[in-house]
């Protein structure tokens, strides 16, 4: 489509969601008369909507204000010649500055001829901008390639001098500029345009993939990078959850979750997936149902198509390198790539240029890494399972689609029963400080005492010595400590002691050992695990180090007496379960309450605009909500007085003229949660206000108090950093008669 | 002088005023003008009633923490009366119950306010 005819044709609102904080910051940016002293670079992957962004950037700029004439340009990778960028930019340029001054989008988008365009700038007593055509023609006339570029690229700063409207000047997709060379095999033009945009006096935004776009060409402070990140998850589920209900698409809302988390709230992946459930007539209920979509689209839907157009990957080799960074998480060098792909150094290092300069590798510290998205990583991958290793589609494709499956139901948090190695993290991380029998870690030990006996759940109250589970806050099982050929997998467990202080002192690390095989665990297996953990404890250098053998089958008499002597832990299968029931039983009261609370939730939604009592009408909703949960009187009237501070709170930290306050309250069995979020700057979450003393409340900042008010009316409250700003986060709890409080403060 | 104002009732020697459902910015700067009012007018005597709040929020909070001090420094009485319970512990929170006296009824302020010297 033609450039000035994109930026008038901007999608649905109910379609654009959660970049209202960076329209702001570049609409104020770009309203400012006076140039400031830098330039804004807004950078992101593809497809995350930088382009949406400035259309809506350039329609506020153009409708509600006179002072500054915003210009759209967008960079085509069609142009390899100077002239013929520099006649699209100049009239596009133009026409553009006119329909502004005249208020006429006609002017932009109807694609007026140059003899018509100099006619009307005669008409409106502008001929400094013609002297740009004739300069233009004349370039042209001698093939000075330098004059039409300098006469275009300066045309901006020249026209805001003489014609008394500054321009703020909107490059989009600059990077292309790479390609656009003055003379048959030079450079491109990116750096003399760069510096013309430094120098002159028109303020600037300019788009492109990657970071390094101006590796040493600036000056410290010359551009402020804006780095557009996906939408976050509310935002992303808010989109499809919209979109389906338009398309009649029966939507699942955690399996909306579960897709933004895939898609990495890429709106035009979000969008692609809810428009083909369209097409094929199906919904989005299970874990299924999104995989089967998405595989569907990335080997023969639009995903698919546009990924291989915006790639334009055209050969095997190319797609060889590209697979092979895609595999190497942590990037790869330049000679492991020749022995990968089998190619000499010469060709690997055009072919690896061009891929960069797509925006899908990137060379850092000698390391070739792949910078692009997950998706674009499954298209490769589905690429290379059928165009290099000759699968047919329909096995490339399952082959892709097992892949994401596991992968999925790892994302929604689902619990893959069977293996010990795949259950053992979830166990690890709801260690939180209970104390459990020491016999429970005691192979030799529980065998004589309950060999042949039963040993009850209530048993281990009677046990004597006990071990404080330390709090586990993340686990790995990384390849490098895998021992799989000795039957052995390690998971390392990190955490701190559950005495709350979290320090260096009090870091821990648990090394588990686990054998899965129908084998007892024998001396091999335990010198092996002995040297593991030595490399291990190496690397992570953490002093508390606990070591910890699972099997199954239980272990040798040979690998006891030697793990014995060594002091590491020991259980068999029988003692696991027993453990584990124990730490589910007992130390993990608030997962047990939390799962008891999520049973049945319903959610609500309430979007307030920022007016008067509009906090009213969310007490009014929360009160209605409240009272049929079973809360008494007062604890309605605490929840409501916490949600108008909230509210307000949320109105006063708001940048956003006209912006909005989202409320949703989450009604549980025994509880409910208020999460309130605005468009704009954080809460300031670390106020601390002295409650005590009338005195100081009547000092000059007589605001502040709302959360410690809240604190006080609710059980929790809490502060989320969230893209965007701040949420917060209030709970209360049901009191029933002879039910016991949840221990919350815990 | 007291014609803008509405709800309100006036006794010998002592002004009751009643406050709005919900006590924010808006409805605080009212009652906060009405003091002011009653206060030039020559009256030292006031009591606020809540019988009618169901909500007050910090702003109402910060501005009714205003009227104390205006009516201290002109040496006059202010007594709270008929606070719903959570509004009574919101004050307790933020300290201000230490500085003024809460009647449970209007009845039982005007009362004690009368027989105040």
């Amino acid at each position: 489509m033609d450039n000035n005819k994109i930026i008038f044709n901007v999608c649905q609102d109910s379609e654009f969601f959660g970049r209202a904080d960076e329209i702001e910051r570049i609409c104020c940016y770009g309203a400012s008369a006076a140039k400031p002293a830098y330039g804004i670079y807004l950078t992101g992957k593809k497809w995350l909507g930088k382009t949406e962004i400035l259309k809506r950037v350039y329609h506020r700029l153009f409708w509600e204000q006179n002072k500054v004439a915003p210009i759209y340009y967008r960079f085509k990778d069609i142009f390899c010649n100077i002239e013929d960028f520099a006649d699209d930019f100049l009239k596009d340029f133009i026409r553009q500055y006119l329909a502004f001054l005249k208020k006429k989008p006609a002017i932009a988008t109807e694609g007026i001829s140059a003899n018509k365009l100099e006619q009307l700038l005669a008409d409106m007593e502008l001929p400094d901008l013609s002297r740009f055509l004739a300069l233009h023609r004349e370039g042209m006339k001698y093939g000075d390639c330098v004059a039409i570029f300098k006469n275009a690229i300066n045309m901006p700063h020249q026209t805001a001098v003489l014609c008394n409207t500054p321009v703020f000047l909107i490059l989009d997709d600059f990077n292309l500029t790479a390609n656009i060379c003055l003379h048959e095999g030079g450079p491109g033009i990116l750096k003399e345009y760069m510096k013309t945009l430094m120098s002159g006096s028109v303020s600037y935004l300019i788009t492109g993939y990657t970071k390094g776009l101006f590796e040493g060409e600036l000056f410290p402070g010359s551009i402020r990078v804006m780095e557009l990140a996906g939408l976050d998850e509310e935002a992303s589920t808010g989109l499809m959850a919209r979109m389906g209900e338009r398309y009649n698409v029966a939507c699942d809302s955690e399996i909306l979750a579960l897709a933004a988390r895939q898609l990495e709230g890429n709106p035009v992946y979000l969008k692609s997936i809810i428009e083909a459930a369209k097409r094929k007539g199906r919904g989005l209920l299970t874990i299924k149902d999104f995989v089967d979509l998405y595989v569907e689209e990335l080997a023969e839907g639009n995903m698919g198509f546009s990924l291989g157009s915006a790639l334009s990957i055209k050969s095997l080799n190319a797609l060889r390198i590209l697979h092979a960074c895609v595999k190497s998480k942590n990037g790869i060098s330049e000679e492991e790539m020749v022995e990968k792909a089998a190619l000499d150094g010469g060709e690997i290092r055009r072919f690896i240029s061009r891929l960069c300069g797509l925006g899908l590798l990137d060379i850092s510290c000698g390391l070739i890494k792949w910078v692009e998205d997950k998706v674009a990583e499954d298209y490769i991958c589905y690429l290379y399972e059928a165009e290099v290793k000759r699968r047919p589609t329909a096995e490339a494709k399952t082959k892709i689609m097992r892949e994401k499956l596991k992968e999925s139901f790892y994302l929604e948090g689902v619990r893959i029963s069977g293996e010990i190695k795949e259950e053992l993290p979830t166990l690890l991380k709801m260690f939180n400080g209970q104390a459990v029998p020491k016999i429970l870690f005691r192979n030799q030990d529980f065998l004589a005492k309950y060999s042949g006996n039963t040993y009850k759940k209530e048993d281990y109250v009677k046990e004597g010595e006990k071990v404080s589970l330390p709090q586990i806050i993340g686990c790995s099982n990384s390849m490098k400590y895998e021992c799989a050929d000795k039957g052995l997998t390690i998971i390392v467990g990190y955490g701190f002691n559950s005495s709350g202080c979290y320090n260096d002192e009090n870091e821990v690390a648990w090394i588990v050992g686990v054998k899965d095989a129908p084998a007892a665990a024998h001396i091999g297996d335990v010198e092996n695990f002995t040297r593991q953990c030595g490399a291990i404890m190496g690397d992570i250098k953490t002093a508390a180090v606990t070591r910890w053998i699972i099997c199954k089958e239980g272990f040798t008499g040979e690998a006891l007496k030697r793990l014995s002597i060594d002091g590491i832990y020991t259980t068999d299968i029988v003692q696991l379960r027993i453990l584990r029931s124990i730490v589910e039983d007992n130390g993990s009261a608030t997962q047990r309450h939390n799962m008891k609370g999520l049973a049945s939730l319903k959610e609500y939604e309430i979007i307030l605009p920022m007016s008067t009592r509009a906090e009213l009408v969310a007490a009014k909703a929360v009160e209605e909500i409240g009272i049929n949960m079973g809360f008494d009187n007062n604890a309605v009237a605490q929840i409501k007085t916490a949600l108008v501070e909230a509210c307000i709170n949320a109105f006063e930290h708001s940048q956003v003229k006209n912006g909005k306050v989202y409320c949703k309250v989450i009604a549980g069995d025994d509880r409910i949660v208020i999460n309130i979020k605005n468009q704009g700057k954080d809460f300031d979450p670390t106020f601390k206000h002295e409650t005590s003393d009338v005195v100081k409340l009547v000092e000059p900042s007589k605001r502040g108090w709302g959360i410690e008010l809240m604190k006080h009316l609710m059980d929790e409250v809490r502060f989320e950093k969230v893209h965007g700003g701040t949420r917060l986060v209030m709970a209360k709890y049901i009191k029933r008669n002879g039910e016991d409080v949840y221990e919350r403060k815990n | 002088m007291s014609g803008k104002i509405k709800n309100f009732k006036e006794l010998e020697g002592c002004v009751v005023i009643y406050t709005d459902n919900y006590l924010n910015d808006i409805e605080g700067g009212k009652l906060e003008d009405e003091c002011d009012v009653f206060l030039n007018g020559g009256k030292r005597k006031i009591v606020i009633d809540f019988a009618n709040t169901d909500l007050v929020n910090s702003i109402g909070i910060s501005i009714l923490v205003g009227i104390m001090e205006k009516v201290k420094k002109r040496n006059g009485i202010l007594f709270f009366s008929s606070l719903k319970k959570v509004n009574r512990d919101i004050f307790n929170i933020l300290g201000l119950t230490k500085h003024i006296s809460i009647f449970q009824t209007e009845e039982e302020a005007i009362g004690k306010m009368l027989a105040h010297e």
